[in-house]
């Protein structure tokens, strides 16, 4: 046997013996557990699941034993993504810190922040929201004007953030801020963190989404008042960070929906198979997205393998978000056609459907837009001119 | 071992020498010529004895049977090679169905004999199923009358692929009790008469029309039917590879169109409409690609799955080589439209390939049945 395959068994023991029933089986938006100091765990199981797996790094299976990570190769960390889906497990942490600043502070940050930093965010102690978009700077992020003066040991902030994702139920923020107003675009942004979000004249106020959630919030920085320790990188090159960092948010955003429940399978459970026949259209549209998903598995499957074999995914991350989102919408459209008038009702049984729809619409806005993730493909994958 | 789809450095090689094969066949050159001189046979017969020389006609068989001992995973590769270059050659019909349905026949005595000499390039052969219009397997009308353990075969066959170069036929019959059976016949044979004419590829359009041929029993019954639904999806997956490449090609060969071709002042790759719509096109190749290599690491990892996986590859690309290849002509503008241009070339054998054995429609209903839907 192998190492590889020593390796699995290992794994594979650990998680039926570690892993909570409850917290095996799909998982739907209200399923997340998003981590932090305010967060009041669905149940037992799912507290008990996420403090296993951080005991063991596993919420961040490929960072550094030294930082609290699992210290696994690219190899291993495959192995126990597959075992993982291999039980249906869930994914213990949903973390815009595991997702987004941990990869910028492991290339950009100091020794320091590294140490004071990741740890709590394996462990899902701290949970960081991303405080990037302006009401004038939505696609066109590098136009942002929130500003950061450095005034003796610390930086002052003033501006405001909009679309803020859970920003009012967050602990902490990372965002980008104007530290060099005479210089345009990208040079003079900074990339600051901000570890409380109670910090005096910091105020986040929540926002209603279409589908009811209060997801995202505004952000308004009135004096705010931070340490010159929390710039990450050079001072004016923060773009570099934010840049490097949207990498993982779409790599992240594309991996979302892996394995969501086919078309069909929702078909079969609330449809009777006669009925379902006797619908030879919707039948069809169903065994075409079912395809279309299938596919797009096996797409992040190949990248996947990729990566493992040491292959940077780069700027394709941007089709992974694109399909993933796209997809997406036409799955929850589909699936709220099956359920046909009684997805409807709001107060019903099936509501849920038509929610889940309405959260799908967001996220081809969210994280850059869909036809953002188009013109990054046509200019860094193609390589075609222009603008 | 992690389940991986990306292919081993043994797998890479067969698809480099091919490729390079492939590309010093120069077989745009070669269609163009038969085309204009109505010969369909040269360019195929060519192709198949510099393939031979690579030893690809036994890719799938055992060692011990002359062959490479390889699977799947690296007999798409020379099909999506032979796409990208438009090589012609009976490398599905022989090395892919043909050898399949000897191997896995049950017969041995027969196919022994036809294995080695498939194996060593000196004998082609080519499945005969259809007998519609539209594939459909289930629609086979041709009688076998048994007797001595012989068969005797009548009826008519379309749609043969590499029916013109072939010297032995797998033929789909059934006996007077109905049950399906698959035969063997030798393709020179007075009693057997195949009319060639020219498809939309270039490539041959072959009808045969068997009058009491005399024919080997492969396999009857039960195990001629599931025997003939590997041999046509192992023909779909490669058919699929086959598209990916030749959409692949024709792809490429746009985008460096448009960083070239100047309008307005500007090339037209600065467009974003165009823009967008070659992410699109290269989004839904990267995709395609993926439950191409998907499906054929099931057929040699997870055989269970490969079914449901070949209908959706052969789907898929179905689709996706038609779109991809009629969006170059579009992109190319008036050039695109001219005989002269070979981008041309690539929509119609996309669109012959998406036809053979089981259009979008037909993969899409096998998958939806295999489903449960
Ligand atoms: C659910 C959700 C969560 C979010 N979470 C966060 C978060 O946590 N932190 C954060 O900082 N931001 C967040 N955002 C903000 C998000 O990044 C922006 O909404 C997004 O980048 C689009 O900006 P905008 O809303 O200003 O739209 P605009 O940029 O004004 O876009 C309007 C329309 O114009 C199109 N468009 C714009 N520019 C171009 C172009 N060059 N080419 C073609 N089309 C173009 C867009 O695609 C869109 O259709 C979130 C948004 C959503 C919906």
């Amino acid at each position: 046997m192998n190492e590889s395959n020593a390796f699995r068994m290992e794994v594979r023991a650990w998680l039926d013996a570690n892993c909570p029933a409850e917290m095996r089986g799909p998982m739907t938006e209200a399923d997340h557990c998003f981590g932090g100091k305010r967060w009041v765990f669905k149940n037992e199981a799912q507290r008990q699941w996420l403090a296993r797996m951080a005991e063991k790094g596993w919420t961040a299976p490929e960072w550094p034993r030294e930082y609290g990570g699992g210290g696994l190769t690219a190899d291993e960390a495959a192995v126990l993504r597959e075992e993982m889906a291999r039980i249906n497990a869930r994914s213990p942490l949903t973390s815009l810190g595991v997702w987004m600043l941990g990869p910028a502070l492991l290339k950009f940050g100091t020794e320091a922040q590294k140490r004071k930093y990741l740890p709590p965010i394996v462990r899902g102690e701290v949970r960081w929201c991303q405080g990037y978009s302006e009401p004038n700077a939505g696609s066109d992020l590098v136009s942002l004007q929130t500003k950061a003066e450095l005034i003796s040991d610390e930086f002052v902030i003033n501006g405001q953030k909009i679309w803020t994702s859970y920003g009012h139920l967050s602990d902490a923020m990372f965002c980008l801020v104007r530290t060099d107003p005479s210089k345009a675009r990208h040079d003079g942004i900074s990339f600051l963190l901000i570890d409380d979000m109670s910090t005096p004249g910091l105020q986040a106020s929540p926002l209603r989404l279409i589908s009811g959630n209060e997801h995202f919030s505004q952000v308004f920085f009135d004096n705010v008042k931070v340490p010159k320790e929390n710039l990450v990188g050079t001072l004016n090159r923060g773009w570099d960070v934010a840049k490097y960092l949207l990498l993982f948010e779409r790599q992240a955003i594309g991996g979302v929906h892996a394995r969501a429940e086919l078309p069909a399978e929702f078909a079969l459970r609330e449809m009777d198979a006669a009925a379902l026949r006797a619908e030879p259209m919707l039948r069809g549209q169903i065994a075409t997205l079912d395809l279309e998903l299938s596919a797009f598995d096996a797409l992040l499957e190949r990248y996947q393998d990729e990566a493992a074999a040491g292959v940077q995914l780069g700027a394709k991350s941007s089709l992974l978000k694109y399909y993933s989102s796209e997809l997406d919408v036409k799955r929850q459209e589909l699936m709220l056609a099956i359920l046909g008038n009684a997805g409807q009702d709001l107060e019903g049984p099936k509501a849920r459907t038509a929610i889940d729809w309405l959260n799908a619409l967001t996220t081809r806005i969210g994280g850059g837009t869909s036809e953002i993730q188009l013109n990054i493909i046509a200019k860094r994958v193609l390589e075609l001119p222009g603008g | 071992m992690i389940v991986s789809l990306l292919i081993s450095d043994d797998v890479r090689m067969i698809r480099e020498s091919a490729g390079k094969l492939f590309a010093d066949l120069e077989s745009i050159k070669t269609l163009r010529r038969n085309r204009a001189e109505h010969d369909l046979t040269a360019a195929a017969r060519g192709a198949w004895a510099e393939m031979t020389e690579l030893g690809l006609p036994g890719i799938l068989l055992p060692e011990t049977a002359g062959g490479a001992g390889l699977g799947m995973v690296a007999s798409v590769q020379v099909c999506e090679m032979m796409g990208r270059s438009l090589t012609t050659g009976p490398f599905l019909s022989t090395a892919v169905m043909g050898a399949l349905a000897l191997r896995e026949s049950g017969n041995a005595v027969q196919a022994n004999d036809v294995l080695a000499k498939l194996a060593a390039g000196s004998l082609c052969v080519a499945i005969a199923v259809d007998e519609t219009s539209r594939h459909n397997p289930e629609a086979i009308a041709t009688q076998a009358s048994l007797a001595d353990g012989r068969a005797t075969l009548s009826g008519r066959k379309v749609n043969v692929i590499d029916g013109n170069i072939a010297d032995r036929l797998i033929v789909a019959a059934r006996d007077t009790a109905g049950a399906l059976g698959l035969f063997l016949v030798d393709a020179h044979d007075a009693t057997v008469a195949a009319q060639t004419t020219m498809g939309l590829d270039s490539q041959p359009y072959v009808t045969i029309t068997f009058n009491n041929s005399s024919a080997d029993i492969l396999c009857q019954g039960a195990d001629a039917t599931a025997l003939l639904t590997r041999i046509l999806d192992a023909g779909r997956l490669h058919l699929a590879a086959e598209m990916l490449g030749a959409a692949q090609e024709a792809f490429d060969r746009t985008v460096d169109y448009l960083k070239t071709r100047v309008q307005f002042g500007r090339v037209i790759g600065e467009f974003q409409a165009l823009q967008h719509r070659a992410a699109l096109l290269f989004g839904d190749l990267e995709i395609s690609r993926s439950i191409v290599a998907k499906a054929a690491w099931a057929w040699d990892e997870m055989p269970a799955e490969a079914p449901r996986l070949t209908a959706m590859a052969k789907a898929k690309l179905s689709t996706t080589a038609r779109h991809v290849t009629a969006e170059a002509v579009q992109l190319h503008g008036g050039i695109g439209v001219t005989d002269e241009f070979d981008i041309g070339l690539y929509l119609k054998r996309a669109q012959r390939a998406a036809s053979l054995l089981g259009d979008s429609a037909f993969c899409l209903e096998r998958y939806a049945t295999l489903r449960g839907l």
